[in-house]
This record gives structure tokens, C-alpha cells and sequence, in this order.
């Protein structure tokens, strides 16, 4: 019997995605495997963009998941400005994305948590991988210590060393990023692990110009898990997390930005009957966030501040008979500056019908207290900009963002290995922020907003193959103006399915169908008489000479749709032996975008009035080889 | 089988909504007006939006009435015969200092107005 199926039995996984690291090698990725490229494939998981990996989960904005690596919350998960995941595919033992309808052991954040476990080390011999592809070079090393394992694996991308060496001229960006861990038994009772990551980006667009983009992210975990009894059992994690960043383009145009937390959170199960599962904790936070955007020497937004932040939660996993498991619970969460507290109550339900038929329900309240307000994001979020994130916290004027999850659905295993998953799910959100277009002085910088999300959900899962299709409907209202906002999907339709070709071949496909996403058009155009500055009239020069340009008249926001995005990767993998080194070398081939189609990224338009559409990414065929002792 | 295809089939059909189209864009009125002492001709030009899909526009427009007033004395400006949506006039003496009011007929019943102080002359 799988994990998944025991799951399914003892669990009420409401809108769980769950991901181990064999899934997430099947997908093919962007010059590698990545993450959140993988994740896409899930029902309910949308991107904007080719060249932007940021999730948008069940109708909430990017910022609104919750990214915890071995418990640390990650605040920038991008590399590149957003074309890849910071998290390095070869260190992640499993990822659980909970899409919706989470227990009151999860907070922080409205739509979504990532959940990701790294591997915790071989604890019984040295082994190690080496990866290269046209992006980066990896390596994975782990092997055993007294009582206990590590493991190390480091990225970094090549190419500005290659073109060093090859020639005089410089490639502008790099990234790298290491995951380490360490777990120490100390007793039978007593675990301690150690988990490290750090990731850092520069971009240098000149490299003979100061102008420079860098942001970085790292976290430090130490974890106690302790046994008290076979009853009893907690967890005791102290983080520490910061995300930098830093774009500097002249002294008179600046943006930077900061946040990090130092945090401890304990929990305590207690396997209290065989009816009730207790299970409570607190999060314990101080954070540190700070914004400046100068801009022409003009101090747009500047702010330091900060904010403790405290939350408590019990829950009782409630099993009144065999055909029904309830998951009842409280949260409380303090976040002071402002001194809010707000309750959120949580309850999961699944009722068995048959052995293999599972009718699952959640509702919850959800608050977040930082958040990230953009500007119109669908004028910025297609683009690999995710570089700067600006964290805001909510204050005495600007209240706690809030979200009410409900959520229906049914689980149906058709086969020991195949399940189909479906949900449906409501969602209201209040207080969400945005930038102002312009700032006046005295007044608040943001727009209040608020909005909804509704879905129906199918996912057809079979080892790790999925199919999967997602109906939603999102809309916002922001400053008295609803619209469907950029990641408004109507249709998803997804495959990812692999194939074990012969004894040592694997190949998968993945296909993705998805209706076209809103942007907001021209649907006029005017002509703007300007004075020509670079033009000093004479004296009783007879005339007024303009300066003319045609300039752009936007209609409704987000009120067209670009076409239907749809698009094909295949990935072959061919594993040999190496039959003297006991080792193995895997050859991959991958093709994104087989058919070429072209998918539009965005419209210009012409001074004509026509407009051209530019395409995402084309057919990509990249290569890599891996070597695993 | 016959159930699940209409399961599906309605959930296809049920994701239909109607989308919110684009209303046909209507053009506005566009105006541009300089006015300086330093020039011995006024000119006000008199055009108009145009909508994204229209082929050929036309972006000027012929046969207003604009008149600028400044205290008790009104000036009507009169189009050039080869440039259409340009009008001029010789009349009106521009001072810093002083308050000008504009307003322009279209054609088509439109009205448009505005003002301005010139600005006094820089010592």
C-alpha cells in the first residue's frame, strides 16, 4: 500500500498537493528541473508568465504563500528575477503545497504553504551527485556521521565563467545557492538537525556601469524533536531568515529592501485515545522590514520597522467512528505594531463512504500581517523582476489581510496506485494592498482592496503522473474597480505523465492547456501636443512650434484576454552503469516548447493602432548529465 | 461512462460565463493651445482621439468655432485652409500676467474649454 493511499486513510488531506523528489525529476524545467515549475502542474497553481515561476495559488496573489524550507520561511524564492526557483531540486526530499483549507497549525499567509523538506543525509555511506546543465553545475554530497547524517548540495550558474575565459566580454548575472543539513541523535528520544541555505543573485546589465541588481536570501534552522513518551512528542525550531535586496542604478534612483525574522515555534502532539490526536504550538517571530524606492532623487517610499508577532494554536484530530475524521482547531495570532489579535477558527472533515471513497470538507479564517503591494502588477509580474520584494507590515493604519476558506470535495482511489481528487472551493479576501499610482503627500501610499476566488478542481494521480484541470474565477475590487486580475485562469488543463521506455530509458511529457489571461488593452490613442523642449524660439518668432507624440488610451483594466496559452516538454532520460565505480551516469535531453507555438507574453502597440504581439518562449531543446556514487 | 461524460460536459459548458467585452472605444475631444507674448500668431490646434481599430483615423478636425476671450474682448481664430485642425490668429496680443479663457466648438456639438494665467516675465 503507498504512503498516499495510508494518507488518504489516516489523514483529512484538504487541498494537499504532495511532491517527492522523483516527481519533481520527470518534469522538464527551463534549462533544468525546478520546483515551481513542477508545482505548476497541480490544479490550482497558476503562472503569468514563461519567464516568471511566481505561483499564484486558488486566486491569491504571489505573496499570499507561505514558502518554508525545513520550517524557515523563505521570503524571495527566486532566482533570476523569477525565471527559476531558489530551492535546488536535488537537496528537496518532498514538497507539500496545501492549496487551500489548511489546519490551525499553518498561519501567516492566505492562499497557500509550500512545505519543503530537504533530504536528510545517507546515514549509512558517503554518496555524493554531480549535475551539469546548460544552466548550472550541482553537486550533492551526504554520507553518515556518529549517530546521526549530513548532506551539502551546492548550484551555481557557469556560463559568466565560461565566457571569462573564452573571451574579453562579461555575461551580467549569476546566481548560486547551497542547502546543508545536519541531524544528530543524541538519544533515542532527542533528534537535533541543523539546516542551512543560502542563495544570492547579481545582475550587472553594464558591466562597466555602476547600475547593479543583488538580492539574497538565507536561513538557519536548529530543530529539537523529543520523544517524551509514545504518546507524547514535540518539536522545538529556532530560524533565523533574511531576504536583501539592493538595486542601485545612480545615486538618484535606489531600491532597497529587507526582511527577516528571528523566530521560535514549538509543538507538542499527544496521541491522547484512539479517537483524539491533540496537537497545539506557538510561533514566536520578531521581524525586521525595511523599503526605500528613490527615484530621481525623490524619496517615493521609505520605511523601517518592527514587529513582533505571536501565535498560538490547538487542534484535535477527532475520529468518532470509522467512516469520519474531523481536524477542529484554533489559531491566534498577535501582531503588534497595531496590537491585532484575531482568532481564526479551522475545521476539516473526511467521511468514508467506501474504503476507497472520501467525502473531505474545510473551512477557516486566515489573516496575514506583511505583504508585498505592487503597482498595477500587471503592468511589472510577466517580467523576471522578482528581484525586489518589498514586505509592507500591516500597521495602525493598514489592517491585517483576511481570507475565508471553504472548500468541498472528494477523494476516490480507482486503482492501488491511481486516485481522483476533486474540490471545489470559495474564498473571500479583504484588505488586500496596493500601490497608488500616484502619491500625494499626507495621504496613505495604498489602495484597499478585496475580492474573491471560486474553483473546481479534478486531479487524476497515478505514481507520479498526474492530469489535472482547474475552473476558477477571481476578481478584485481595488479603489471602486472590479476587474479579473492578471492570473484570473478560467481553464487549466495539465498532463504530466512519464513513461519507463525500456529498462533504462524514462520519458516524460507534459502538456498544458489554459485559457488566456486578462491584460489590460489600448483602445484609443490620442495625439499629445507637446512644447519642444529642445527648441529655443526667436525673438517674435511668428509660431508655437509642438513636439507631438501618440500617446496611449487604456480601456477597462484587465478587460481583455490574451489568447489561450498552451505549450508541450518532453524530457528522455537514459541511465547507464558504471559497473566499475558503482556508479551511475544519467543522460537527459529535454525539449520545451515542442511545437513552437508561440504564446503571447504581452502587446505593443504601433502608432498605427496595430498591435504585435511578443512571444514567450520558443522551442528550447537544452541537455544534462548527472553522475550519482 | 455515459454519467462521467456528463459531468464533464456540464462543467465544460458551466465555465463558459460571458465575459465582459470592451464597449466600441468613442473618440474625445483633443486640444492643444501655447499661447506666449513671444509669438506674433496664436494657434490652437483642434483634433480628436481615435479608437485602436480604426483604419486611417482622423486625428484633426475641421470647421470649429474657437474663440479666446481675455477680460472683455474675444478673439475668434480661424482654420488655415491647408491645414486642417489648426487654428490661428494674429489679433490676440498675449500679455504675462493676464487670465485667457478658450473655447472651442466642435462640429459635432462638442464644447470645450480651459484657462490660463501667462506667466509673468521672469526678472
Amino acid at each position: 500500500v503507498s504512503a498516499e493511499r495510508e494518507r488518504f486513510k489516516q489523514e483529512i488531506d484538504v487541498g494537499l498537493r504532495h511532491m517527492e523528489f522523483r516527481d519533481l525529476k520527470f518534469v522538464p524545467g527551463f534549462l533544468e528541473q525546478d520546483l515551481f515549475t513542477s508545482i505548476q502542474v497541480m490544479p490550482g497553481v497558476t503562472s503569468v508568465s514563461d519567464l516568471n515561476n511566481a505561483l499564484y495559488i486558488r486566486g491569491g496573489n504571489s505573496d499570499e504563500n507561505l514558502i518554508l524550507l525545513d520550517g524557515m520561511t523563505v521570503y524571495n524564492p527566486y532566482h533570476a528575477g523569477g525565471l527559476f526557483s531558489t530551492f535546488n531540486v536535488d537537496a528537496i526530499k518532498s514538497a507539500d503545497l496545501l492549496v487551500g483549507g489548511f489546519p490551525a497549525e499553518y498561519g501567516e499567509r492566505l492562499s497557500s504553504v509550500l512545505d519543503i523538506e530537504t533530504k536528510a543525509g545517507n546515514s549509512k555511506k558517503f554518496c555524493g551527485k554531480g549535475d551539469l546543465s546548460l544552466l548550472s553545475a550541482k553537486i550533492l554530497l551526504e554520507g553518515p556521521i556518529p549517530n546521526g547524517s549530513w548532506l551539502v548540495s551546492a548550484r551555481r550558474t557557469y556560463i559568466d565563467k565560461i565566457i571569462d575565459l573564452l573571451s574579453s566580454e562579461k555575461w551580467p548575472a549569476y546566481f548560486y545557492d547551497l542547502h546543508s543539513k545536519v541531524n544528530f541523535d543524541l538519544s533515542s528520544n532527542l533528534r537535533i538537525t541543523l539546516s542551512g541555505f543560502f542563495g544570492k543573485d547579481l545582475i550587472y546589465p553594464e558591466p562597466l556601469d555602476v547600475t547593479n541588481f543583488r538580492w539574497s536570501n538565507h536561513a538557519l534552522g536548529l530543530k529539537l524533536r523529543y520523544i517524551f513518551s509514545p504518546k507524547v512528542f514535540s518539536t522545538l525550531l529556532v530560524t533565523k531568515s533574511t531576504y536583501y535586496s539592493k538595486t542601485y542604478v545612480t545615486a538618484g534612483d535606489q531600491l532597497r529592501s529587507n526582511a527577516s525574522d528571528f523566530s521560535v515555534k514549538g509543538d507538542l502532539s499527544y496521541f491522547l485515545s484512539d479517537k483524539h490526536t491533540l496537537k497545539s504550538g506557538f510561533n514566536l517571530s520578531k521581524f525586521d522590514l525595511m523599503g526605500k524606492c528613490i527615484l530621481g532623487f525623490k524619496s517615493l517610499i521609505d520605511y523601517d520597522r518592527k514587529a513582533d508577532y505571536f501565535a498560538f494554536y490547538v487542534q484535535d484530530k477527532f475520529k468518532p467512528n470509522q467512516s469520519m475524521i474531523a481536524n477542529i482547531g484554533v489559531r491566534g495570532d498577535y501582531w503588534a505594531p497595531g496590537k491585532y489579535l484575531r482568532m481564526s477558527p479551522r475545521l476539516l472533515i473526511k467521511y468514508f463512504l467506501r474504503p476507497d471513497l472520501a467525502l473531505k470538507s474545510a473551512f477557516g479564517y486566515y489573516y496575514q500581517f506583511m505583504t508585498v503591494p505592487t503597482y498595477k502588477e500587471e503592468v511589472t509580474a510577466k517580467f523576471p523582476l522578482r528581484m525586489f520584494q518589498m514586505w509592507y507590515p500591516v500597521n495602525e493604519e493598514v489592517k491585517p489581510l483576511r481570507s475565508i476558506h471553504y472548500v468541498l470535495g472528494a477523494q476516490k482511489w480507482l486503482s492501488p496506485n491511481t486516485s481522483l481528487d476533486v474540490e471545489g472551493y470559495y474564498k473571500h479576501i479583504n484588505n488586500v494592498l496596493e500601490l497608488k499610482e500616484v502619491r500625494e503627500n499626507g495621504e496613505d501610499i495604498f489602495n484597499v482592496g478585496r475580492g474573491y476566488a471560486l474553483g473546481l478542481e479534478l486531479l487524476l494521480k497515478r505514481s507520479n503522473s498526474w492530469i489535472s484541470y482547474a475552473y476558477a474565477v477571481t476578481r478584485r475590487t481595488i479603489a471602486g474597480v472590479s476587474f479579473y486580475p492578471i492570473h484570473d485562469c478560467r481553464h487549466k488543463f495539465n498532463i504530466a505523465w512519464n513513461f519507463a521506455l525500456r529498462r533504462s530509458w524514462d520519458f516524460g511529457i507534459r502538456w498544458i492547456y489554459a485559457s488566456g489571461l486578462p491584460y489590460t488593452g489600448v483602445v484609443g490613442m490620442y495625439t499629445h501636443l507637446g512644447l519642444r523642449l529642445d527648441f529655443t524660439p526667436p525673438s517674435h518668432y511668428p509660431f508655437p512650434d509642438f513636439k507631438y507624440s501618440t500617446e496611449e488610451i487604456y480601456g477597462w483594466r484587465c478587460g481583455l484576454r490574451y489568447p489561450p496559452y498552451h505549450r508541450m516538454d518532453v524530457i528522455f532520460s537514459r541511465k547507464f552503469k558504471l559497473r566499475k565505480y558503482d556508479s551511475f551516469i544519467f543522460g537527459r535531453l529535454q525539449i520545451l516548447n515542442v511545437y513552437n507555438r508561440k504564446n503571447a507574453l504581452e502587446y505593443q502597440y504601433q502608432s498605427s493602432g496595430k498591435k504585435k504581439a511578443t512571444g514567450m518562449l520558443p522551442i528550447l531543446p537544452s541537455i544534462g548529465i548527472r553522475i550519482e556514487f | 461512462m455515459k454519467k462521467h461524460i456528463l459531468f464533464l460536459v456540464l462543467l465544460i459548458l458551466s465555465g463558459c460565463i460571458k465575459e465582459p467585452t470592451e464597449p466600441v472605444y468613442d473618440p474625445e475631444p483633443n486640444v492643444g493651445c501655447l499661447l506666449s507674448p513671444d509669438y506674433t500668431r496664436q494657434q490652437v490646434r483642434v483634433g480628436k482621439s481615435w479608437g485602436i481599430d480604426e483604419e486611417n483615423p482622423e486625428m484633426w478636425v475641421s470647421g470649429a468655432e474657437v474663440k479666446i476671450s481675455c477680460t472683455a474682448e474675444t478673439i475668434a481664430f480661424h482654420e488655415l485652409p491647408d491645414k486642417p485642425g489648426v487654428y490661428v490668429s494674429e489679433s490676440l496680443l498675449v500679455e504675462s500676467g493676464k487670465t485667457y479663457f478658450l473655447e472651442v466648438d466642435y462640429p459635432e456639438g462638442n464644447k470645450v474649454t480651459g484657462e490660463t494665467t501667462v506667466q509673468k516675465n521672469l526678472e
